[in-house]
């Protein structure tokens, strides 16, 4: 369980934001609220090699309330807040709530539903962690641009600079960072819909992911010698480790959404991930996610 | 359903039914009764007509009006809407507005007229602008009564926004009396496909 008085401090902050936040709006702005019900399971949650890997499923519960305010010509511009709760069923270290922050703008090039847009984004968040060695900042700035070719076919491309940063990184060892769950990354990302029918959507999509990334394990000479940060990784078990490398990471998504009503869909995700870390530190990962989702 | 029309003494009633390839009742479908005599449209008068937008949504879904109709659009969600439409019956924008701000747009012109909006691409509806005043729209059951009718012969066609053929494939030639009187179509309809509205979906969390 996330400890109480992490809980209590983000619960209080998401309070304040919201408050802020409905209170803030220009009049006409609108606001729209989305809630989220899942489970996830992870087949590697440590991102190791296989004889290390473990998996292990999560309750994820979000909520978010956004504003927009539309401008002339299609445009808009989103601000709002999301609350989100992982639980775990084995790995208590990795529950976790997460406050975050986003605002966007989008511009529509046209009129229609078959005019291309592009859209900027940025969105931080304040990660709470039951293994407080994770707790942190992540924030993401992201450009995207798509284009719906007809009712049943939608492109779409996305570019996205991630940092991580760890709140309380443990005290540095001499020549050796301990930071290893501090992260940054870029990522190039191309998503496809196909409107089966009239209540079901699939989508592929494919994301080029380089930077750091984080792989617990046992120690592992290869690996350490690549190695920037490296921390006893508590959340995973014992004696093992968190090494930061720099990698490539393939990922694949398939996705289909069921639409149960105008304002309600069920999700279903599989994602896959391959990493090339640098020293041929390569690992595989499989996701599969079902959530429901409803919109007010 | 005749709006605008005068009511003559001795008028008659055509039922209409509308089925699709499988037997399942259409709803939707708009019935155009023309008559072969012309002098019955001194009978029409000028009509208002309304497509609100609630929920994100047209409403109706499809409306009919006769030629020379003026249509209001009243925004009844509490989010601004954006209405348009690229068809050659009638190109028009009505850009950002809430409530009932937006002047009425006159439909002068006969033919389709595809209604978006350009915030919620999802929003989709459709106006048929009938070059005759004597029509009806099924209900969900597939029926749709055209009271008033004056006795006569009439060409009564059908359209539908998913059907497969141009509404001249549908025409039926009738006599209406001051009895009650029947029509009856099978269509085949093309499988219909809405852009989806977000998913709002964001299940990656953040471990």
């Amino acid at each position: 369980m996330i400890p109480l008085r992490s809980s209590a401090l983000l619960l209080l902050q998401t309070c304040c934001l919201a408050i802020m936040l409905i209170s803030a709006g220009p009049a006409g702005a609108h606001w729209s609220f989305d809630t989220e019900l899942g489970v996830n399971y992870d087949n590697n949650l440590g991102n190791a090699r296989a004889e290390d890997s473990v998996g292990d499923r999560a309750l994820i519960a979000s909520v978010a309330a956004t504003q927009s305010e539309y401008l002339e010509h299609g445009d808009s511009i989103s601000w709002g807040g999301r609350v989100t709760g992982e639980n775990y069923a084995n790995f208590d270290g990795l529950n976790n709530l997460a406050l975050a922050a986003s605002l966007s703008y989008r511009s529509k090039l046209g009129l229609g539903p078959l005019a291309p847009w592009w859209r900027a984004s940025w969105s931080s968040a304040a990660l709470g962690f039951h293994d407080h060695a994770r707790n942190g900042w992540l924030h993401q700035a992201e450009l995207g641009a798509g284009k719906r070719l007809s009712e049943r076919y939608n492109l779409g491309l996305t570019l996205r600079l991630e940092q991580r940063t760890a709140t309380s990184p443990q005290q540095q060892a001499p020549g050796l960072s301990l930071d290893a769950f501090s992260q940054l990354s870029k990522s190039i990302g191309a998503n496809a819909e196909y409107a089966a029918d009239r209540d079901m959507v699939l989508s592929l999509g494919a994301q080029l992911r380089h930077g750091d990334i984080v792989s617990t394990s046992h120690r592992y000479r290869q690996v350490f010698l690549y190695s920037k940060a490296i921390v006893e990784d508590y959340a995973l078990g014992t004696d093992v480790y968190a090494y930061r490398l720099t990698g490539n990471t393939l990922i694949m998504n398939v996705a289909t959404a069921f639409f149960l009503s105008p304002d309600s869909c069920l999700n279903i995700a599989v994602q896959r991930m391959l990493t090339h870390a640098d020293g041929s530190n390569n690992y595989a990962k499989n996701k599969v996610a079902v959530s429901w989702v409803g919109n007010f | 359903m005749l709006a605008g029309l005068a009511v003559t003494a001795s008028a008659g009633e055509l039922l209409a039914s509308v089925r699709d390839q499988k037997g399942r009742p259409v709803g939707d479908a708009v019935i155009l009764a023309m008559p072969l005599d012309r002098k019955a449209f001194d009978l029409a008068r000028p009509a208002r007509h309304v497509v609100d937008q609630v929920n994100k949504e047209f409403v109706p879904y499809v409306r009919v009006v006769f030629a020379g109709t003026s249509v209001s659009f009243p925004n009844k969600d509490n989010i601004r809407h954006h209405v348009y439409s690229f068809s050659p019956a009638k190109k028009f924008e009505l850009a950002l507005y809430s409530g009932v701000s937006a002047p009425p747009v006159l439909f002068d012109k006969t033919g389709v007229v595809v209604l978006g909006c350009n915030i919620h691409d999802w929003m989709i509806g459709y106006i048929y602008v009938a070059d005759t005043p004597f029509f009806g729209k099924t209900e969900k059951e597939g029926q749709a009564a055209l009271e008033n009718l004056p006795p006569g012969d009439y060409q009564v066609r059908l359209w539908h926004p998913d059907m497969e053929k141009d509404d001249q494939a549908t025409v039926q030639r009738v006599t209406v009396t001051d009895k009650l009187g029947n029509i009856a179509w099978t269509v085949a309809l093309k499988p219909s496909f809405r852009i989806p509205r977000p998913t709002g979906a964001n299940n990656s969390g953040y471990r």
